[in-house]
């Protein structure tokens, strides 16, 4: 039976020694638990990519408007041996979770047609693993000049200026959206942030299929129909889940865009095949 | 009680039980958030944010539910059950930085609602693996608002303890809601085993103290010995019950204490009337039956709290024949006095 003094209700202003003792050990298992805890959840995380966005800074980038199949801006960075201008693509991507387009036709409302115009940008960077796209966070006003091309420095125009055609590819790896992927948010792929990359693909963001080798290297991929027609509607409930696509693969500059004709999930998911045995069972 | 809730809300105790979680939560964030940028520096602050108040949230969640069957087990625990309402309350502020932050990072800023797009951006709800466990997190913080908003003694005399016990219930449902959250969402993509092993081990903490809680209360509440005689049943020796305290019955469906005190012994229904506390858990001081859980107090004769409160309980009719006590199991009306059984002979 209970001794006498081996009760104690809160409103009493102090309690026996027995049930003191009981209560100030299970606050120091909670001590000792608590630090434990927090430093083995965090110790044991999978790690985050060196993605950078550059979030607050502003960069100036001054190159050629390029809106098909994806928008781009094709900045001059050096030049080679034989005196050939060397290209690199910045790809443009709206304020929020939003496309380029909406701002690149605000620009063009206002100044007229501005494919394979040069033009003056500002915008917050955004690259990884030799990918970077620049997001216009000024939207209307992050269009700071145009100008026509000079033909001297400049390849002349054409539709598939610096593209050239890879042939036709059968790839596998995740739907992701450049934007995050490539560093605005850590993790920027995988199941948790499946339903961010949703988003950003339905507010027009073009689809980017990261594919991973055996030793962990990736590469991306744009992913666009086979005419170049955006997918983005089409392809969402694939977004986040493993996929194999197939195209025709050609590179631009440093980027490779997949025109694809077919996007399989692949096979069923582990956790699906496990609840089907045990529903069997 | 539910006259003096403000009054007598603020003493010693539950300050040192406030500091005590501030202080717990505050040593959580710090080192969450300080390893986290040290050892992942590539890692941005809204992650950060989202991960450390989630896993405190539900860590809290884990200590809340293992503080009811651990008072069952030994009564010594009590005192961290006399302010848990406090702990609750805390755990949804902390859960709605997650829940909040969550839904800004990943469905703001976008081309629909923030809560269209939470219910609708994955709408693979058929497979497992896709299931969109983010709108588990959502339910489960409604819930968990629902709790914290009438957490109060106000809500629970305007509500009747009845519904805002189911309503409180409530907590088994999050923490189910929470349970499927983790396994399809974040532990699909953070595959370390040693995570798996720590839900593992939280959830046998909390199955595991419910079960034994329950087993243990089985047995120590007694049945009768024989038949009925008279609509009485013979329960037990009056030597089995210490001075002040009581024996607790199941006769019938009924839950019932049986309290000996000053020669006397009185039954009234077992369930206090504030949270359902287990009165025969409780002690008599001052002449009052004292819930052990909160100290809401009854009369053991009538079941009725001491003016000027006015809570009452079911009562029973008591006899002792020699030194054994003999219990009617059918309740009188709450409040309904009751001649004790005097102790005959001693
Ligand atoms: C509107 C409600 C909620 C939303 C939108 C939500 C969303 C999320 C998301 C997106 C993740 C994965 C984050 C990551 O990448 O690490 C997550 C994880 C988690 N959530 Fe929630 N959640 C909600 C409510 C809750 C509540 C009420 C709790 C209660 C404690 C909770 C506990 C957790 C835990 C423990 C994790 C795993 C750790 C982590 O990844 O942060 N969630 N939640
Ligand atoms: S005093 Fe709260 S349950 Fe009895």
């Amino acid at each position: 039976m209970k001794p006498e003094d081996d009760f104690y209700i809160g409103w009493q202003s102090d309690a026996p020694l027995s049930i003191r003792k009981v209560v100030w050990r299970a606050v120091i298992a909670l001590a000792l638990i608590v630090p434990i805890l927090a430093g083995l959840l965090v110790w044991q995380q999978r790690g985050f990519s060196g993605a950078v966005f550059e979030y607050g800074t502003l960069t100036t980038l001054e190159g050629e408007l390029i809106r098909t199949p994806v928008p781009f801006l094709r900045v001059p960075v050096k030049q080679t041996a034989d005196n050939a201008p060397l290209f690199e693509r910045v790809l443009l991507i709206g304020f929020n979770k939003r496309g380029a387009d909406s701002t690149l036709n605000a620009w063009e409302r206002k100044y007229g047609p501005l494919t394979n115009k040069r033009l003056k940008v500002r915008g917050t960077l955004i690259y990884h693993d030799g990918k970077a796209a620049l997001e216009l966070t000024e939207e209307a006003d992050a269009l700071i000049d145009v100008s026509g091309i000079k033909p001297s420095s400049i390849p002349p125009v054409s539709s598939t200026l610096g593209q050239s055609s890879l042939g036709i590819v059968r790839l596998t790896g995740e739907i992701t959206d450049p934007k995050c992927m490539l560093g605005v948010m850590k993790p920027g792929q995988g199941r948790p942030h499946r339903s961010c990359a949703v988003r950003c693909i339905a507010g027009g963001i073009p689809p980017l299929l990261a594919v991973q080798n055996r030793s962990g290297q990736r590469n991306y991929y744009l992913v666009v129909g086979p005419m170049g027609e955006p997918l983005n509607a089409s392809i969402l409930i694939n977004v986040g889940r493993s996929v194999e696509l197939r195209g025709r693969l050609e590179q631009a500059d440093n980027w490779l865009i997949l025109y694809t004709d077919s996007v399989q999930p692949l096979a069923q998911a582990p956790l699906d095949r496990s609840m089907q045995v045990a529903m069997c069972w | 009680m539910a006259l003096n809730y403000l009054p007598v809300s603020w003493n010693g105790q539950k300050k040192l039980y406030d500091w005590t979680i501030a202080g717990l939560a505050t040593v959580y964030l710090v080192i969450f958030c300080g390893l986290q940028a040290v050892l992942f520096p590539d890692v941005t602050a809204e992650t950060i944010i989202i991960r450390a108040t989630s896993t405190l949230a539900f860590l809290m969640l884990h200590v809340i539910l293992i503080i009811g069957p651990l008072c069952r087990l030994s009564t010594r625990f009590l005192p961290l059950l006399y302010n848990r309402r406090h702990l609750g309350v805390s755990m949804f502020l902390v859960a709605s930085v997650h829940g909040i932050f969550s839904v800004i990072q990943f469905h703001s800023r976008g081309n629909v609602d923030p809560l269209v797009s939470l219910f609708t951006s994955e709408p693979g709800y058929e497979h497992l693996s896709q299931f969109p466990f983010q709108t588990l997190g959502f339910f489960a913080l409604l819930i968990l608002f629902l709790m914290a908003a009438t957490s109060h003694d106000f809500w629970l005399k305007n509500l009747s303890p009845r519904v805002w016990k189911t309503l409180h219930m409530g907590v088994y449902v999050v923490y189910g809601l929470l349970v499927m959250h983790v396994l399809l969402g974040v532990l699909q993509q953070e595959t370390a085993t040693v995570y798996t092993v720590v839900l593992g081990i939280g959830m046998a903490l909390v199955i595991g103290l419910h079960l034994a809680a329950a087993i243990v209360s089985q047995r120590t509440d007694s049945r009768p010995l024989g038949q009925a005689m008279d609509g009485f049943v013979e329960v037990c020796d009056v030597h089995e019950i210490a001075e002040n305290r009581a024996k607790t019955l199941m006769i019938n469906g009924q839950n019932i204490a049986l309290f000996r005190y000053d020669g006397k012994v009185s039954a009234i229904n077992n369930q206090c009337r504030h949270q359902n506390g287990p009165l025969g858990e409780g002690k008599i001081i001052d002449g009052c039956i004292t819930c052990p859980w909160h100290g809401y107090q009854y009369l053991p004769h009538n079941g009725q709290s001491p003016p000027p409160f006015t809570e009452k309980v079911e009562t029973y009719a008591v006899k002792c024949i020699s030194t054994r006590v003999w219990v009617d199991p059918t309740p009188a009306p709450p409040g309904t006095p009751q001649t004790p059984a005097l102790l005959n002979g001693q």
